[in-house]
């Protein structure tokens, strides 16, 4: 199942669960606000009763015609309470109390009635006849039997109903308790079986990658499944293949590449030693037959064999720095820098050339690597300033990002067009010819190979006419590359 | 799912059963004490229950008076009259309840259209019970002179012939008596109640030493009792078919006055004013000797229905 189709599949379920809760618990208080309703009218009603006994009571004993009109008027209020009573309460044995208790009522009544109009008769009282002194008994006795039945009933009516609402409160409170477990159970599980399965798969494709970057690409993340995890676990596996073939033609390519170099520096060398040995001999066998032409014809070819073989150097070297294991030493700049400007001091002898060398940091790297990067970028600023009187020509540091360092070599020599800058760090890229400043156009692609390696960038700027300044960044000695 | 009329789907209490006679009414006013036998929750409750069946409540209670009965099932007047001849009597429960239930029956062409036509009329009643209580009732809601009715002590099973053999001109009687009247004699009879004077209670009556003596089965009786209460309640059907089984009673003329009756076991308040009436009258018209209203909340026995369901004890106390 897709991740998006799972997770709306969740909350669906988990919207659906809290709805059947709301709705579930909704309706038990509803039911539990009917319940208290019905118990607050069966108490009304056995209030009604219990107030009408009393009245009763006094009607009875005290004959007059105020309690019998107080008690008329109650036994409307609770015939009406009645009323609504059999309407509002659903149990049939709650309702067949109340038609007892109505027929009871309505019977009472009659019976006060009929024993108000008795003792307002002139036969009754002193030397009433047995019959009606009988009469009169009989009638007050059902009127008080009635009376305290009606109660008794009523009271029954309000229990019953109190216990319910009672019972209803608790059922709302049980399911309340119960489909909140659930709630919590049903969205719990739901994430965590989502959870689970893409921490699994997460942790798979993590592993995966690690493993990768650690050089196994035989590896497979290999998740099955439709989802999007299981897709990117293709995907990645699909990378990986193609990582694999393409890291198998780069191995090949580069046994290519050392075999051609090798070819370059064994095969190409020989007939360039014999083209720069036997112009020697031609030209010390018989200088007297060579006429001034054909000695400075033997002069160019001995100059472009010597030149062949600058250039095959270079680029065998420039080959080297791509494959010669690279040692990882604390190297302070400082010392490195100064023994490459001693080197290069005959350069500049007989020239006036000012050199201003900030304090340099300590980077880890491979010292000899990083000297050759020195050594090219000194090299080119004395070079390229040997027109300048004097030549100006300063190494130091600037602003890095966190754990690098970054070190400057500016000269004010003759600059470059920034439209070339690209091309600057290509090997055989010269912005000017052989005759204007020698070298093979190697050396900064050597540069920006060693400072690759090293994990650094390297950049230049420059603008014609008016120098140039290359930058190096470096790890520092606490970075890694 | 019905059962048959001695099935019994409970099994008995552990232990020896306790044994009980009790003195029942072939009527159907005993209707829970005949379901409570024949549905075998007596003796779920562990309880041996030795019937003596009687034709109505008073010879119950004289079976009760006389030792040969521990328990009874009889209505409040002769339970009255027999306090106030001082013997030692309980009321445990009212086990029924009607205002219809006991009537007169009149010949109509004895000129009798109405009660108030009783006077100068025989009319038959069984002396002691309820028959009497309501008779008077009658006449005096009619304000007819007790004197000017000529009054036949009948037992209950004579009332039927000497109505037909115009021996009496009406009877006070209760069911089934008074329905198998009106059916043998149709039109020539005609009904009439007490109005609304009259209240019947049928109870279960036993010696207030019986019940010390035996802790427990009093409670044991009303158990059952309302047990059979429930059954009368959730299937009237059955439960009439069980009390003609019980009875030998006709099963209609048994179902034809069911609605009469209300059968549930209750101590009520109400039940106070209805005794004492009683003890006026009795005293009044001499039944008894001249004496003061005894006070029945001695009388009532109200510990074990309180034990067993106490929302039925309405009596305050």
């Amino acid at each position: 199942m897709r991740l998006r189709t799972r997770f709306w599949t969740s909350a669906a379920i988990s919207l659906g669960t809290v709805l059947l809760v709301a709705g579930t618990v909704g309706w038990s208080l509803l039911d539990s606000v009917r319940s208290k309703a019905r118990e607050s009218l069966a108490r009304q009603l056995q209030q009604q009763v219990l107030e009408r006994v009393l009245v009763t009571d006094e009607f009875l004993l005290r004959r007059e015609h105020r309690p019998g009109e107080q008690l008329e008027r109650k036994g409307a209020r609770i015939d009406e309470l009645l009323r609504r009573a059999s309407s509002e309460l659903p149990d049939p044995e709650e309702r067949a109390t109340i038609a007892r208790m109505q027929a009871e009522l309505r019977r009472g009544t009659a019976l006060t009635g009929e024993l108000a109009t008795l003792l307002a008769s002139p036969a009754t009282g002193e030397g009433a006849p047995p019959g009606l002194v009988d009469l009169e008994g009989r009638l007050r006795t059902e009127i008080l039997r009635l009376a305290q039945e009606l109660y008794a009933q009523a009271s029954q009516l309000a229990d019953s109903a109190s216990d319910r609402a009672r019972a209803n409160e608790t059922r709302t409170l049980v399911l309340v308790a119960v489909l909140v477990a659930m709630v919590l159970a049903v969205t719990g599980v739901n994430a965590l079986q989502a959870n689970r399965l893409i921490e699994q798969r997460v942790e798979r494709l993590r592993r995966g990658a690690e493993q990768v970057a650690a050089g196994d690409l035989q590896h497979r993340i290999a998740i099955s499944g439709s989802d999007e995890l299981a897709e990117l676990g293709r995907t990645f596996d699909g990378m990986t293949v193609q990582l694999q073939a393409t890291y198998a033609n780069l191995e090949r390519s580069n046994r290519e590449l050392e075999a051609f170099s090798y070819s370059v520096s064994h095969d190409l060398r020989a007939p360039l030693r014999h083209v720069t040995g036997f112009v020697g001999l031609l030209e010390a066998h018989a200088p007297e037959a060579l006429d001034p032409k054909s000695r400075h014809y033997l002069d160019v070819i001995a100059q472009a064999a010597t030149r062949m073989g600058e250039l095959i150097d270079d680029l065998l070297e420039f080959s080297r720095m791509g494959r010669v294991e690279m040692k990882r030493d604390r190297v302070p700049l400082g010392p490195l820098v100064d023994e490459v400007v001693r080197e290069l001091a005959p350069e500049a002898l007989g020239r006036e050339v000012t050199w201003e060398i900030g304090e340099l940091p300590e980077v880890t790297g491979d010292r000899s690597m990083l000297r050759q990067v020195f050594r090219n970028l000194v090299g080119n600023a004395l070079k390229f300033s040997k027109a300048r009187t004097p030549a100006r020509i300063s190494i130091g540091t600037g602003p890095a990002r966190a754990g690098e360092v970054e070190v400057h070599v500016r000269d004010n020599g003759v600059g470059f067009d920034m439209k070339y800058a690209p091309n600057l760090f290509h090997v055989f890229q010269r912005l000017h010819s052989a005759e204007e400043f020698e070298g093979t156009g190697v050396g900064l692609a050597n540069v920006q190979r060693i400072v690759l390696r090293h994990g650094g960038r390297v950049r230049a700027e420059g603008s014609p006419d008016a120098g140039a300044t290359f930058w190096v960044s470096l790890p520092s000695k606490e970075g890694d590359s | 799912m019905t059962f048959g009329v001695t099935g019994c789907q409970d099994r008995p209490a552990p232990g020896p059963p306790q044994k009980v006679t009790l003195a029942v009414a072939q009527l159907p006013h005993a209707a829970l004490v005949h379901v409570a036998v024949a549905r075998g929750y007596f003796a779920s409750e562990g309880l041996a229950v030795s019937l003596v069946r009687v034709p109505f409540g008073k010879p119950a209670l004289d079976a009760v008076l006389a030792g040969k009965a521990d328990v009874a099932t009889c209505a409040e007047t002769p339970f009255v009259l027999a306090v106030l001849r001082e013997e030692q009597v309980s009321w445990l429960a009212t086990i029924e309840t009607s205002t219809e239930n006991t009537v007169l029956v009149a010949r109509t062409d004895a000129g009798i259209s109405g009660p108030q036509d009783l006077a100068g009329k025989r009319v038959g009643y069984a002396r002691g019970t309820n028959g009497e209580f309501f008779l008077d009732s009658l006449l005096v809601r009619n304000r007819v002179d007790r004197g000017a009715v000529q009054l036949v002590d009948l037992l209950p099973d004579g009332m039927e012939d000497a109505l037909e053999r115009r021996t009496v001109d009406a009877v006070a009687i209760w069911n089934p008596i008074s329905a198998r009247i009106g059916k043998k004699l149709g039109d020539s009879v005609r009904t009439f109640s007490a109005g609304d004077l009259y209240f019947e209670s049928f109870g279960l009556v036993a010696r207030p030493g019986f019940v010390r003596e035996h802790p427990g089965l009093a409670e044991k009786l009303l158990r059952a009792l309302l047990r059979a209460e429930a059954f009368v309640r959730d299937q009237p059907r059955e439960a009439v078919r069980v009390v003609a089984g019980e009875t030998g009673l006709d099963p209609g003329e048994t179902d034809a006055s069911w609605r009469v009756f209300v059968f549930d076991v209750r101590l009520d308040q109400s039940l106070l004013p209805l005794l004492e009436e009683q003890a006026r009258w009795a005293i009044r018209t001499g039944l008894v000797p001249p004496r003061e209203t005894p006070n029945f909340l001695r009388f009532l026995e109200l510990q074990p229905l309180l034990s067993v369901k106490s929302q039925a004890v309405t009596v305050m106390r």
